[in-house]
C-alpha cells in the first residue's frame, strides 16, 4: 500500500526532516515530492535514515520493512507502527 | 554536548556550515568549535556532508590530503571526518579506496596518486579471523589471526616504503558472535588472548614505527556507551561499524592529524574559584574553599595536578581569575593542598579586568596566538564574554560536578603532539621568564557590546519582613563588595523597616543567563536635608558589570525625590574589599575627608547631578517599580 498524504503531527514531522536530510532536500519539497524514487534513495541513504530514525525516536525499526517503503507516507506510517508496537510492548 | 554553552541548535550548526560552504569559506571559528564538542554522529555526518563541496585550498584553513581504505564498507566515515577536521582547523581532500580492494590498494600503493598526507586504515575482525571460525578449533583460529597480522604488517611496510605519508590505524574490537560461538569457556579464554595480543601488536606498531599511528578504537568503545557494530549494518551493507564507533575513529583520526599539523593548543587559561578550588577565595577565605581532603576538594586537587601534569608536558599555564592578586597569591603559596603555585604559571592575571582582555594581554605577553588558548570556567557569564569576545579560544565548561572536571578538559585532545621533545618539558619556564607577570588593570572598552547583549536588568525594592532574612545574610557573608564593613543582622534590619528616618532597599539581578536573585543591599539613613549610606553590600557574583553604579543612581533619585539635597557616604577600608574603594568616586562623589585608619567620607550635591548607571543595565518600567515600593 502506499501512502501519498498524510497528516503532519510531531512524529511526521521530524520523519520528513530527518528524511529530507538524508536526501539532501526540504522538508516542503519532500511533503511535495514524496515518491522516495524520485530522490537518490538507495542502500546508503536507507542505512543513513535508519540509523537517524532509530536515533530520533529511540525504538528499533524493521530494516526489511524500511526496504520496502515508496514513499515519505509510507516511512512515516511504519514509524507510527513501530512506535505504538513499542508502546504495547512496554 | 556543549550543555547550555551551546549556542547553535543542530539546525542552526548545520545552516551556519552550508551558509559558510556556499559563500566559499570555512565555518567560522565559533561554529568550528561547536562542532568540536558535538557528539552526535547523525548530525556530523550531515555536516561532513555539507562541507564534501568546500575546496580545501580555498577554505582558509590548513589543506591536508587524506585517503581512507578500509576492510569493510566505510559508510559515514568520511564525512564524519570532513566534519571532525574542519573542527580542528583542518580542511581535507578525503580520497576513498575502492570498496574490497583493501589489500590490494596497500599493495600496490593506489592511494599515493592524490599524493596523501595520511592513509587511514580502517581494520575491522574480518581482515584477522577465518571466513567461517565458527565450529573451528581455537587454535586454528588463534594461529590465523597472527598469520593475518604478519601478512598486515607486510603491506604496511611496502606502504611505508612507497609514500612518507603517516598511515593510521586502529585497534579493533571482537564480536560477541564471534566470542559466544566458542562454547568451551578456556577456548573463549585463548581466542581473547589472541585478540587482545592482536591489539597490543597493532599499538606496539606505533611505538617502532615512526610513520604509523594508532588509534586505539576498541579501547575507547569499552568506555562508551556505543555499540561498536549493528549486525544488521553489518549483514545489510557490510559495514562493520555504528556511526558512534565511527565517530570515536575519525575524532582520533583528527586528534593525529592536528597535532601532525601543529594546529594543537599550547596554553591552558584557568578560573580559580570553583574551577581550581570550591568556593570563593574572596568570601570563604584560603581555609574556607575546597581543596584536597574528601570530595569535592578531592575532585579540584585532581584537576590540579592534571593541570599540573600538562604543565610539565608543555602546557603553558594562565590564571584568570577575578580576586585579588594577594589573595590568590596567599592561597597558591600557602595552602597545604595547592598542586598548582604561583610559578606554575606563566601568567597570573588576577585582577578584576574582563577576561578576554586579561588573555589577550596574556596571548601578547607570551608571545603566543590566542587560538593557541583553552579556557575553562565554571561561570556561563564568563565563558560567554570570552566565547564572544575571542571567539578562537577553546571555551570548557568547569560547572556542574567537579569529579567530571578533568574529563571535560582531556577529552578534545585540545594539546595534543605527536611527540614530546626536550623543549616540551621546558617550555612552561621558558614562557614564564618570557612574560613578565603583570597585575592588568584597566575598563570595560570592547566589551560593552557584550554587555549590552547579556540584557542585565536591576530590579531594586524597598525591604519588606520577607526579604529581611536574606539581606541580613548579604550583611554577614559579603566581604569584598563592603563598603562601610558595618554588618546589620535581621533584628536592626527589621527596626529599620519600621522607622522613618531610615531606608532599607535590596537589590536584584537578572540577565539572560538566568534570576541571581537578591544580590545587594543598602541601609540609608534619611534626615530631611541630607541623606547618609550606613552601607552598601553587593554579592561578587555581579561585580564587574557597573551594577553598583545602577543602584547609586537609583539610590540618589530616592534621596532627591524625598526632597534632601545631598547623600553623604563613606568607605572603610578592610582586608578584603578593596575591590571596592573606587564606587563613590565612580559613582560621581567627591571626597570630603580622609581619616588615619582609612576611611575616607564622600558627598554628592543631588540638583543637577549627572546619571552614572552604565547604559546596558535596564531598571523595571517606573510602574513596575512603584508597584514593588
Amino acid at each position: 500500500m502506499t501512502t501519498t498524504s498524510f497528516h503532519m503531527d510531531a512524529t511526521a514531522t521530524t520523519v520528513v526532516e530527518i528524511l529530507s536530510g538524508v536526501l539532501e532536500t526540504t522538508p516542503d519539497a519532500l511533503v511535495e515530492e514524496p515518491l522516495l524514487g524520485a530522490y537518490d534513495w538507495d542502500s546508503v541513504a536507507i542505512l543513513e535514515a535508519l540509523v537517524a530514525l532509530e536515533g530520533a525516536f529511540g525504538v528499533e525499526i524493521d530494516l526489511q520493512a524500511l526496504h520496502h517503503q515508496l514513499t515519505a507516507g509510507d516511512l512515516i506510517e511504519l514509524v507510527r507502527a513501530t512506535l505504538t508496537e513499542h508502546l504495547g510492548a512496554s | 554536548m556543549g550543555g547550555e554553552d551551546t549556542i547553535m541548535n543542530a539546525t542552526q550548526l548545520i545552516e551556519a556550515v552550508r551558509s559558510a560552504v556556499a559563500g566559499g569559506r570555512a565555518p567560522d571559528p565559533a561554529v568550528r568549535l561547536a562542532l568540536a564538542v558535538e557528539r552526535d554522529p547523525t548530525l556530523l555526518r550531515r555536516v561532513g556532508a555539507a562541507l564534501r563541496s568546500l575546496d580545501p585550498e580555498a577554505s582558509g584553513l590548513r589543506a591536508v590530503r587524506l585517503s581512507v581504505l578500509g576492510t569493510g564498507t566505510l559508510g559515514a566515515l568520511p564525512d564524519l571526518l570532513r566534519a571532525t577536521l574542519v573542527s580542528s582547523g583542518l580542511a581535507p581532500r578525503i580520497q576513498v579506496g575502492e570498496y574490497g580492494r583493501f589489500e590490494m590498494e596497500l599493495a600496490v600503493g593506489a592511494f599515493q596518486e592524490e599524493r596523501p598526507d595520511a592513509v587511514l586504515c580502517m581494520l575491522s575482525q574480518e581482515f584477522f579471523l577465518p571466513a567461517v571460525p565458527q565450529g573451528m578449533p581455537v587454535k586454528e583460529v588463534v594461529a590465523h589471526i597472527e598469520t593475518r597480522l604478519d601478512e598486515l604488517c607486510g603491506l604496511l611496510a611496502g606502504a611505508a616504503e612507497r609514500t612518507s605519508a603517516t598511515l593510521i590505524l586502529n585497534t579493533v574490537p571482537l564480536s560477541r558472535s564471534v566470542r559466544d560461538s566458542f562454547i568451551a569457556v578456556r577456548d573463549r579464554a585463548l581466542l581473547a588472548q589472541a585478540w587482545h595480543r592482536l591489539n597490543a601488536d597493532l599499538l606496539g606498531l606505533a611505538a617502532t614505527e615512526p610513520q604509523l599511528a594508532v588509534a586505539d578504537l576498541a579501547g575507547l568503545l569499552a568506555l562508551e556507551a556505543a555499540t561498536a557494530r549493528d549486525r544488521r549494518l553489518h549483514s545489510y551493507a557490510d559495514l562493520p561499524y555504528t556511526d558512534a564507533a565511527l565517530l570515536l575513529l575519525a575524532q582520533e583520526t583528527r586528534r593525529v592529524l592536528q597535532a601532525q599539523c601543529g594546529l594543537s593548543r599550547k596554553v591552558l587559561a584557568l578560573d580559580a574559584d570553583n574551577t581550581l578550588w570550591g568556593g570563593v577565595l574572596g568570601e570563604d577565605g584560603a581555609h574556607g574553599v575546597k581543596l584536597g581532603g574528601l570530595y569535592p576538594g578531592k575532585a579540584y586537587k585532581e584537576l590540579q595536578q592534571t593541570a599540573c601534569g600538562l604543565r610539565e608536558q608543555g602546557v603553558v599555564l594562565v590564571l584568570a581569575s577575578k580576586n585579588d592578586a594577594s589573595l590568590v597569591e596567599e592561597m597558591l603559596c600557602g595552602h597545604p593542598d595547592a598542586v598548582l603555585r604561583p610559578d606554575t604559571f606563566s601568567v597570573l592575571a588576577a585582577n578584576w579586568d574582563p577576561k578576554a582582555g586579561n588573555l589577550s594581554r596574556a596571548a601578547d605577553s607570551l608571545g603566543l596566538g590566542i587560538d593557541s588558548f583553552v579556557f575553562m570556567d565554571d561561570s556561563p557569564y564568563e565563558r560567554e564574554h570570552v566565547a564572544s569576545e575571542l571567539p578562537q579560544v577553546a571555551v570548557v565548561p568547569a560547572d556542574g560536578d567537579p569529579a567530571h572536571l578533568i574529563e571535560r578538559l582531556l577529552q578534545q585532545g585540545w594539546f595534543d603532539v605527536p611527540e614530546l621533545t626536550a623543549t616540551d618539558h621546558q617550555r612552561a619556564d621558558l614562557y614564564r621568564s618570557r612574560a613578565l607577570r603583570k597585575d592588568y588593570s584597566g575598563a570595560f572598552s570592547s566589551s560593552e557590546d557584550y554587555l549590552r547583549a547579556l540584557g542585565i536588568t536591576l530590579t531594586p525594592a524597598l525591604a519588606t519582613p520577607f526579604t529581611t532574612a536574606r539581606i541580613a545574610q548579604l550583611a554577614a557573608r559579603t566581604n569584598q563588595f563592603n563598603l562601610t564593613g558595618v554588618r546589620f543582622d535581621e533584628i536592626a534590619t527589621g527596626e529599620m523597616l519600621d522607622s522613618a528616618d531610615h531606608l532599607v532597599a535590596s537589590f536584584s539581578v537578572s540577565d539572560r543567563f538566568g534570576d541571581e536573585g537578591i544580590v545587594g543591599a543598602a541601609w540609608m539613613a534619611c534626615e530631611a536635608h541630607e541623606w547618609r549610606v550606613l552601607n552598601l553590600v553587593l554579592s561578587c557574583r555581579v561585580l564587574g558589570r557597573g551594577v553598583e553604579l545602577a543602584i547609586t543612581d537609583w539610590l540618589f533619585d530616592r534621596a532627591a525625590e524625598a526632597g534632601a539635597a545631598r547623600v553623604v557616604a563613606s568607605f572603610v577600608l578592610s582586608a578584603k574589599n578593596s575591590v571596592a574603594a573606587d564606587t563613590w568616586e565612580r559613582a560621581g562623589m567627591t571626597p570630603l575627608s580622609e581619616e588615619e585608619d582609612g576611611t575616607r567620607t564622600f558627598s554628592v550635591e543631588l540638583a543637577g547631578r549627572p546619571p552614572v548607571a552604565p547604559a546596558w543595565i535596564a531598571l523595571p518600567s517606573t510602574d513596575d517599580q512603584e508597584n514593588s515600593l
